[in-house]
């Protein structure tokens, strides 16, 4: 049986900023299909691993594939949706409905040619559809809830297609009821077959949803089964300065992750 | 008042043919400046012109190319300079908008024996311009208008959130630089319509007057555009019958339409918008 190709593959990541690094040499690969949750500490580098991810920053050593394919290339990015940390926050008096936004997303797949075909049309609406807003198409994004709001913003990365859906902390400053939403929404796109990649605070909660983790503190604490970061050293070394994080590194799973809880 | 007594005049009706080009090329892009906080830019372009008409009168080159071709070298020069990272943003904007006014004051008065009348360049002498100087309108208005829409969709998607359309591979630097240039050759076109002053008014009010309606991103376009003709027209029959200055008197009627425009959005309730939860 052939092997799949990794949906990311990143090999010796290393990334310095004013001489500080954020991450230092640390490689690993995400499944096709996995729900990968990131976690760590403020200032542990998640974002900027995201960033990297997606080919807007340039890591100072090391490679990140998208499907076999370097990051920051036209075929990579049209594989990857993201939805940025603070996407919530788009200027509340921005004209724009919510089927405008969605159908930005399109301008993934055009580049700089017109969007406004048959099978646009028909990705839009699947985007919707797949976010549960179809009742909010016509609306204003600026009288929209917050929650309403990072579904629009969901809808606008699905509308591209992606095969990976990229998230910075999606459900930051929501209530719980439309975390829950949000939460069950991203179960039933993984389930459809689409990687997810979600940074978050709520340890406890993103360990119920995903079925991996990336656990990050300047450096990989551990990566693999999300058990090694609920209930192990991974969770620990978070929390607790004072863990010699040098004898995590890397413990728990050296293999692809992904491979299950 | 009769219009149709007014079109009988030909500098009347030279003067409409160019107002009403740039009341629909000036929100076209002006709505893209308000959306990305770029009204400031639009300002400081507007002043770098007039440094460029009065190098146009210096090199006997058409005020319209002059003032675009100054207003790209400011863009080109603001960018790098903001890219050394050694001053602020709105710094480096201050220092061309009073750079490109002081230039362009100084370089009129040297011309002052020819007979320039600087004020025309300040405020707008949209009576006085010839048929040459509305097919020159006419022309660069058309080509702001086909690049803009053609290119809606990435400049919407780039004006909504760079990050994201960065990530998803739109050549987001580029668009920006493409944006300024058509800002400019807006701007180039305007000198003649309402002034150096009071060309950024029209890229802005008209667009502020549609977004109180709360509407769609296209909705607002068109509502501006809408605002921005009707200011146009009225602007200059007020100003022949009441003999005011005609740019101003233009402006004048797109602040009027402005507060208009948010008294018949609180009536329709558009411009009410609930208290969001977070």
């Amino acid at each position: 049986m052939p092997v799949k190709t990794p949906a990311i593959e990143a090999t010796g990541l290393t990334f310095v900023r004013n001489g500080e690094a954020l991450f230092e040499n640390f490689s690993f690969s995400i499944k096709q299909g996995s729900y990968v949750a990131v976690i760590g500490p403020n200032g542990g580098g998640k974002s900027t691993l995201l960033r990297v991810m997606l080919g807007l920053l340039e890591p100072t050593a090391g490679t990140v594939r998208i499907f076999g394919e370097p990051c920051d290339t036209t075929a990579a990015r049209k594989r990857v949706g993201y939805v940025a940390q603070r996407g919530g926050l788009i200027d509340p008096s921005f004209p724009a409905t919510a089927e405008e936004v969605v159908r930005a997303g399109r301008t993934q797949v055009h580049g700089l040619s017109d969007g406004h075909g048959p099978a646009d049309t028909k990705a839009v609406k699947a985007a919707f559809k797949a976010t549960r807003i179809e009742h909010l198409r016509d609306r204003v994004i600026s009288s929209l809830s917050g929650g309403e709001r990072q579904r629009v913003l969901l809808a606008r990365a699905l509308a591209a297609e992606p095969d990976i859906l990229m998230l910075d902390e999606p459900i930051e400053g929501l209530d719980p009821a439309s975390r829950e939403e949000f939460y069950d929404t991203l179960r039933g796109l993984n389930k459809a077959g689409k990687t997810v990649i979600f940074i978050s605070h709520d340890v406890h909660r993103i360990a119920k949803e995903a079925d991996s983790a990336l656990c990050l503190r300047h450096e990989l604490v551990c990566h693999g089964t999300k058990a090694c970061v609920v209930s192990g050293k991974g969770m620990r070394a978070l929390h607790h300065d004072h863990v010699d994080l040098s004898s995590h590194h890397g413990l728990e799973s050296d293999g692809p992750i992904g491979d299950g809880s | 008042m009769n219009m149709f007594a007014l079109l009988s005049y030909d500098f009347m009706r030279r003067a409409l043919e160019a107002g009403l080009v740039l009341s629909l090329v000036a929100p076209t892009i002006g709505i893209f400046f308000v959306v990305r906080r770029y009204s400031a830019m639009a300002d400081t372009l507007a002043h770098v012109s007039l440094a460029g008409v009065a190098a146009g009168l210096f090199f006997g080159i058409s005020s319209v190319w002059s003032a675009m071709i100054a207003c790209v070298v400011a863009i080109l020069g603001i960018e790098r300079i903001r890219e050394q990272r050694t001053l602020a943003s709105d710094t480096v904007v201050s220092l061309f908008l009073f750079g490109g006014l002081a230039l362009g004051v100084v370089l009129l008065g040297l011309r002052r024996s020819a007979g320039i009348n600087i004020a025309s360049f300040l405020f707008g002498s949209v009576l006085t311009v010839t048929g040459n100087e509305v097919l020159q309108i006419a022309g660069l208005g058309a080509a702001v208008l086909v690049i803009t829409l053609l290119l809606w969709e990435p400049f919407f998607a780039v004006s909504l959130d760079e990050e994201v359309a960065e990530a998803a591979g739109l050549p987001v630097r580029n668009l920006n630089r493409l944006l300024a240039v058509l800002g400019a050759a807006t701007i180039a076109i305007s000198i003649h319509v309402v002034g150096v002053l009071l060309i950024g008014a029209l890229m802005v009010i008209p667009v502020l007057a549609a977004m109180q309606f709360r509407a769609g991103f296209r909705s607002t376009w068109a509502i501006a555009v809408a605002v921005s003709a009707l200011s146009t027209v009225s602007g200059l029959a007020l100003s022949y019958y009441l003999d005011l200055a005609s740019g101003a008197t233009v402006v004048l009627c797109a602040v009027a339409l402005f507060l208009v425009s948010g008294a018949a959005a609180r009536l329709t309730g558009a411009g009410t918008s609930k208290k969001v939860a977070k």
